[in-house]
Parts: C-alpha cells; sequence; structure tokens
C-alpha cells in the first residue's frame, strides 16, 4: 500500500508538471485557440487505453495458454485501466468536437471505430465483472478480449484509410506540430505512462486480492466454518 | 451482484452512450437568428471547453483512484478476517 501511495504521488505531481506545460509553455494554436490543448490529454490517452486493451490481450492470451489466474487478473486490470482511458477519450473528444467542429458528435471513421472498440471491451468487462467466478466466463471473456484488440489497428489506419474529420498530424516529416508543441505532447505522454503503471498496479492487486478471498471463503465453506 | 456493482455498470454504460445521446442532441438548439460574435465571446467559450474537459479528466481519474482503493480495503479487511478464522479453526483442530 506503501508502494502505492509513493507512485500515486508521484503521478500526481506529474500530471501537475503537465498541466503546467500544456496551460502554460505550450503555445495557443493558431485557428483553433485555447481548446487545441485538450489535444495533449486527449491522444496520449487515446495511446494509454490501446496499451490497456493490448495488456489484456497478452494477459487473455497467457490465460488460455496455462490457465492461470494471476494473468485473467492481469487482463481484467488491463481491460479496466484501458476502459478508463478510452472513457477519457471519448468525453474529452467530443468536448474539442464541439468547439472544433460545431458538432459534439460525427459518425467519422476513427470516432466510430473507437466506440465500437470501447463498446467491444465494455462486453469483456461486464462478462468479467458479472458473469461469476466460473472457468467458462474466463476462458469466453479472453476470447473476446483476443478478438477485439485487432481492432486498435483499424482505429489508427481510420483517417488514412477512410478519411474523416481528424487531423492526420503524423504523416508530415515535422510530425506536424510546432517544436514546443511536439516537447509538451512527449512529456504529457510520459507523465500518462507512469499514471497508466500506477493504475495497472492497484487494479491488479485488487483484484489478485479478491480472488484470495474468494479462495479462502471456499475454503472455508468447505470445512464447514462459513455457511 | 451489488447495488454499488449495479450502479457502477449503469454509469459506465451511460458514460460509453455519451457519444450517442450527444449525436441526438444536434438537432437542438437550432439556431433562431446570427449575430456577430466578439473575439472574446469565441475565446471564452473555448475556455470553458477546456476546462470542461480537463475537469472530466480529473473527475474520471479521481473515480476511478477511489473506487480501486475503497475495493482494495474491504478485500484486505475481508482476507484478515477469514485468515484469523481460518487460523482459529486450524488450531481448534490440532
Amino acid at each position: 500500500m506503501r508502494g502505492t501511495a509513493v507512485l500515486l504521488t508521484l503521478a500526481l505531481l506529474a500530471m501537475i508538471v503537465g498541466h503546467y506545460l500544456v496551460f502554460e509553455w505550450a503555445p495557443i494554436e493558431a485557428k483553433m485557440g485555447v481548446v487545441q490543448k485538450i489535444f495533449y490529454y486527449h491522444v496520449n490517452s487515446a495511446f494509454m487505453c490501446y496499451l490497456g486493451f493490448l495488456v489484456c490481450f497478452a494477459g487473455s492470451l497467457a490465460y488460455l495458454y496455462n490457465r492461470k489466474g494471476r494473468w485473467d487478473a492481469l487482463a481484467l486490470a488491463g481491460a479496466e485501466v484501458g476502459l478508463v482511458f478510452g472513457l477519457i477519450v471519448l468525453v474529452t473528444g467530443p468536448i474539442w468536437a464541439r468547439a472544433a467542429w460545431g458538432v459534439w458528435w460525427k459518425w467519422e471513421p476513427r470516432l466510430t471505430s473507437m466506440a465500437l472498440m470501447a463498446l467491444m471491451f465494455c462486453a469483456y468487462w461486464v462478462l468479467q465483472t458479472f458473469g461469476g467466478a466460473g472457468e467458462g466466463v474466463r476462458r469466453l471473456a479472453a476470447g473476446i478480449a483476443v478478438f477485439a484488440t485487432p481492432n486498435i489497428f483499424f482505429v489508427r489506419i481510420a483517417v488514412q484509410r477512410w478519411g474523416g474529420l481528424h487531423p492526420e498530424l503524423e504523416d508530415k516529416s515535422s510530425g506536424g506540430l510546432h517544436p514546443d508543441m511536439r516537447v509538451t505532447f512527449s512529456v504529457v505522454g510520459l507523465i500518462l505512462l507512469l499514471t497508466f503503471i500506477v493504475f495497472l498496479r492497484m487494479r491488479y492487486r485488487m483484484h489478485f486480492q479478491e480472488r484470495q478471498v474468494a479462495a479462502v471463503r471456499r475454503r472455508l465453506q468447505r470445512i464447514g466454518v462459513e455457511a | 451482484m451489488s447495488t454499488r456493482d449495479s450502479l457502477s455498470a449503469f454509469a459506465l454504460v451511460c458514460a460509453m452512450a455519451l457519444p450517442t445521446a450527444a449525436h441526438a442532441q444536434e438537432g437542438e438548439g437550432a439556431v433562431k437568428a446570427f449575430q456577430a460574435a466578439s473575439d472574446e465571446t469565441l475565446q471564452d467559450q473555448r475556455h470553458r471547453h477546456l476546462w470542461i474537459a480537463y475537469a472530466a479528466l480529473w473527475a474520471i481519474a479521481f473515480g476511478f483512484v477511489w473506487r480501486t482503493s475503497a475495493r482494495q480495503a474491504a478485500a484486505e479487511s475481508a482476507l484478515s478476517a477469514l485468515n484469523a478464522r481460518l487460523d482459529a479453526w486450524e488450531r481448534d483442530r490440532a
């Protein structure tokens, strides 16, 4: 618990530094104005969302291979942290879109594919949380995660393949960003990576302990100490 | 499934349905007249969107940390209580 508290404090301090860079150091974008500053956390949160789903994918594959509960706990923790960052993307995105495009939502390829992928992992989470503790449920959930994760590829290529309103900054040789914006973007990325690791660690430990509680309770029921 | 779990699931599904709700609202608030906006007005609106976005980010992050910490603390206390009962049973048996 102490290690978690230290890491959380570090992440919090790093977030404050990140906010300083975003609000004070990075220049204001010429066309969109200050609202473009949503970009730094919005895009990096999308990367952390992908990372969470990739952790879920790896954990699910490992669980399907060796059936060890800790891999399933890691997969669930990865999906949950991915969903938290996905929620940040899907909440901050429409707020930015309203200011930049004039609408809250457009059914354009990247938005739609991102929302669909988040819904797939929602299905995974609902199954894991409310489907019971059976082996079959866990295997089914792992299968869903394995098939849902490749959607990251479609979300990433959506703008290049099918167009849409999302900026295509990564195609330009300069990265499409002012040098100060690029530094801010990279630093915020590292800060969110630290936050991601802290969140994943916390969630994994929580699931691991909850499973230990369930195991001890089952043992007590078997020996007749608990009803 | 506890009431709290049900409420969490409901809140998550509602949040995920946000884009659809936003889409449904596109037709609302149709413009009745065009007015010239000053540069300050536009900048104020953009500041408001920026603050809302960052407030949402912090609310989601704090909610996640708070909920995880609460569940972890509950699991820790349940585990120590159950282990104590198991130890007591093993002592009685010996």
